[in-house]
């Protein structure tokens, strides 16, 4: 079964083999290698093999039904449902990749201040070891050819092996881990982003000006095969965007123009878009016509932390830290297509084996979260209630919460039913 | 080869009931399903049995149903050199200023799906850089995809452009039988366009009359067609196409998810409905019946409540 699937992969390659693209490899990087390396940061999909790139958040590329990346070509929709910025944090870190990875970023709408604050690097070894580790462990029960395919976080391209490993090995990562204390300090390699303006507040067609900034960018990008990135952060944010820009008209054919730029620079460009829900809520018609139109929809709903907080640090204080209290929950609405091609939630990154930490299986319920080093997203689950009279605090304290209140239910019907007894 | 379901399979008995001639069927999907499966199956049926067939997307580029066929075993892109596919690009060039003149439009956009699609990339080594097509003379004449654009500032007078459709299925319908139509999108027209729904479901009359079967694809969420007072026109006017062409259909078949959350082995709900075109006129009446399905690498499999596993 397994190697049958492989060979569609190879089929679909067409009359590609090794040897030709070794060639073809070898006679042209030669010539624009030096100055930008086109494929840095780039790596064939696990699933499907198409190229794809970090989202920056090595929990969210593994969110990307099985792809391990987000695939060129593609439009990722993020909305949060509060007033924080979560969203905001996500697309920060998969601009600061881009700027590693020396990629082209442009960030529309917002100033430039908002690419003042993006996350350096973390300076830490371990957190790169950490996850290297963590990524061979979560490979260990993945079928070898896969597990090659793992140790790929580290691309072993000749030239950055040639270099001596330390000095190598930040840059030859496929996803690196960021120090939100700190700020980017953007090497000499890297270009600095380049920033859109939002639309004049008084425009007929809000939308025009970015798009034909985007079209020059993306058609000098297309030219160098240089990888693009294309971050919106806070769409119809009325900070930045006049109002007549949250017509459905105006807005629409600005997602359908941009999905069909994702299609014709499919080698090169992938885009991020931040959302507020609360502006324009999911039971919107406007939200689900961008919903449909992007490849994929992840929602970040936070939770109040104390909450959280309440809920984890009441459970075993054994492994409790900081870094496992979730700040919220995340819905993927519309996954990115896998191999099946089809946008199904549930079972897209099953079957595969490659389905990496967070798999959608089986509707697993996500969390993310944030903490000073990095953002994580990961299963979620209600912990365990260990005290005695845990139900009737967790009843108290949280009533949405559907295990505590069935535990909380229970405990207090058998109280009911002792003291009826007793009288 | 994956094996998709086949028309008859999915809708029983009815699909020999089904008028021949003016057939509407409406598929509807909410966010996470994709319609695409059926797509395939009807196309596949539809090709096989020599059939012409336009097709046209607002939402889709030809390559993308190009791969997406060929993992269903439907190679589009031989159907579409015999000429017995017409496939109408709704969707790459809708909006981009009509600035290409139509010899290099088909240059620009037909190497970029393809690049995507191309190879797998030597592993580990850079990608070698694509080269971009300079010129390709050759391929203008012979692109059989013919491209629908507004421009970017749509106007009443651009609808004229979705004439294109029509010239299509007159051309392939010449040999006295008429061309099957499908048609994925349609609502980009309305809430993206801003084109009116009237004049969207006037078109789809228009073209019922000249086609076999019209086949449309529409989303079919319930905040896009459940209306209230404080609906906005773009849902609105949604809801009337999609509830119009329903009350036209003579069948439909609409994909939802499962209504109790996910489940690893299925991924969505199919439910085959009676339209209000299909009054019994004929040999019978549409069957009504929901059933499961579940795609995976193998294909995509179809099966009663229940009766899941394997």
């Amino acid at each position: 079964m397994s190697f049958r699937k492989r060979s569609v992969v190879l089929n679909t390659s067409g009359g590609n083999n090794p040897a030709a693209t070794d060639a073809t490899a070898a006679g042209t990087a030669p010539q624009s290698a030096p100055p930008t390396p086109p494929a840095k940061g780039v790596r064939p999909s696990f699933l499907t093999g198409v190229p794809t790139t970090s989202t920056g958040t090595a929990s969210l590329d593994a969110l990307l039904s099985g792809h391990e990346g987000l695939p060129l070509g593609s439009m990722v929709l993020i909305e949060e449902s509060s007033t924080t910025d979560f969203a905001g944090a996500l697309l920060r870190y998969y601009a600061a990749e881009g700027i590693v990875q020396g990629h082209n970023v442009v960030v529309v709408g917002v100033g430039e201040a908002w690419g003042r604050e993006l996350p350096g690097l973390s300076d830490r070894k371990e957190d790169n070891e950490d996850i290297k580790k963590k990524g061979k462990e979560e490979r260990m029960k993945i079928a070898w050819r896969y597990e090659a395919l793992g140790n790929r976080r580290t691309t072993d391209s000749s030239p950055s092996l040639q270099m001596g490993t330390d000095a190598s090995e930040p840059i030859s990562l496929f996803c690196h881990t960021y120090d939100l204390t700190k700020r980017l300090m953007i090497p000499p390699s890297s270009k600095p982003p380049t920033y859109i303006p939002p639309p004049p507040p008084t425009s007929s067609s809000p939308f025009s000006s970015i798009l034909s900034a985007l079209y020059s960018l993306l058609s000098a990008a297309s030219s160098t095969n240089s990888i693009t990135r294309v971050l919106i952060p806070n769409l119809l944010s009325p900070l930045f965007y006049p109002p007549s820009s949250s017509q459905p008209a105006h807005l629409l054919q600005f997602i359908h123009t941009l999905r069909s730029l994702t299609r014709q620079y499919s080698h090169i460009l992938t885009i991020m878009i931040s959302f507020p829900l609360p502006l324009y809520p999911r039971s919107t018609g406007l939200t689900r016509h961008l919903e449909h139109l992007s490849d994929a929809t992840i929602e970040l709903h936070p939770i109040p932390t104390f909450l959280a907080r309440f809920e984890m640090t009441k459970s075993s204080s054994t492994s409790t830290s900081a870094d496992d209290i979730p700040q919220g929950l995340v819905k993927v609405w519309k996954a990115i297509e896998g191999k099946k091609g089809t946008g199904i939630v549930g079972s897209s990154s099953k079957g595969d084996g490659s389905g990496g930490v967070v798999g959608m299986e089986g509707g697993d319920d996500l969390a993310f979260m944030l903490t000073r080093r990095r953002m994580r997203i990961e299963r979620f689950s209600l912990p365990v209630d260990e005290g005695d009279d845990g139900g009737d605090e967790h009843k108290a304290h949280n009533p949405s919460s559907t295990v505590g209140e069935g535990v909380g239910g229970v405990e207090s019907g058998k109280k009911m039913h002792k003291v009826d007894l007793e009288f | 080869m994956s094996k998709l379901p086949t028309p008859a399979e999915i809708l029983g008995q009815s699909f020999r009931f089904l008028p021949q001639e003016s057939q509407l069927l409406l598929i509807t999907s909410v966010l996470g399903t994709s319609p695409s499966w059926l797509t395939y199956s009807l196309l596949h049926n539809s090709l096989i049995s020599g059939e012409n067939v336009v097709f046209a997307s607002f939402l889709n580029e030809f390559a993308y149903f190009r791969e997406g066929g060929k993992r269903h075993g439907l190679d589009l892109q031989s159907h579409l050199r015999k000429g017995t596919l017409t496939f109408i690009d709704g969707f790459s060039k809708l909006f981009l200023p009509v600035v290409s003149t139509p010899a290099s439009a088909p240059v620009q956009s037909i190497p970029a799906p393809s690049q995507r699609v191309g190879g797998i990339p030597p592993r580990g080594g850079p990608i070698p850089p694509r080269q971009i097509p300079q010129s390709a003379p050759t391929a203008a004449p012979a692109d059989p995809i013919k491209y629908i654009s507004l421009g970017p500032s749509p106007s009443p007078v651009a609808l004229r452009q979705l004439d294109v459709i029509k010239t299509a299925l007159q051309g392939l319908g010449s040999s006295g039988t008429r061309p099957k139509l499908v048609v994925e999108g349609l609502d980009v027209l309305i809430a993206a366009a801003g084109i009116d729904v009237r004049a969207v479901e006037d078109l789809v009359y228009d073209l019922r009359d000249i086609s076999s079967t019209t086949t449309i694809l529409l989303p079919s969420d319930s905040v896009l067609i459940q209306t209230s007072a404080s609906s906005t026109p773009l849902e609105l006017s949604h809801a009337n196409l999609v509830i119009s062409l329903a009350h036209t259909a003579d069948a439909i078949l609409s994909l939802r998810l499962l209504d109790t959350g996910v489940a690893k082995d299925i991924s969505g709900v199919l439910k085959v409905t009676r339209g209000a075109g299909n009054l019994g006129d004929t040999d019978g009446i549409v069957e009504e019946k929901e059933m499961l399905y579940y795609e995976s690498d193998a294909g995509v499999r179809i099966f009663a409540r229940g009766s899941g596993g394997h």
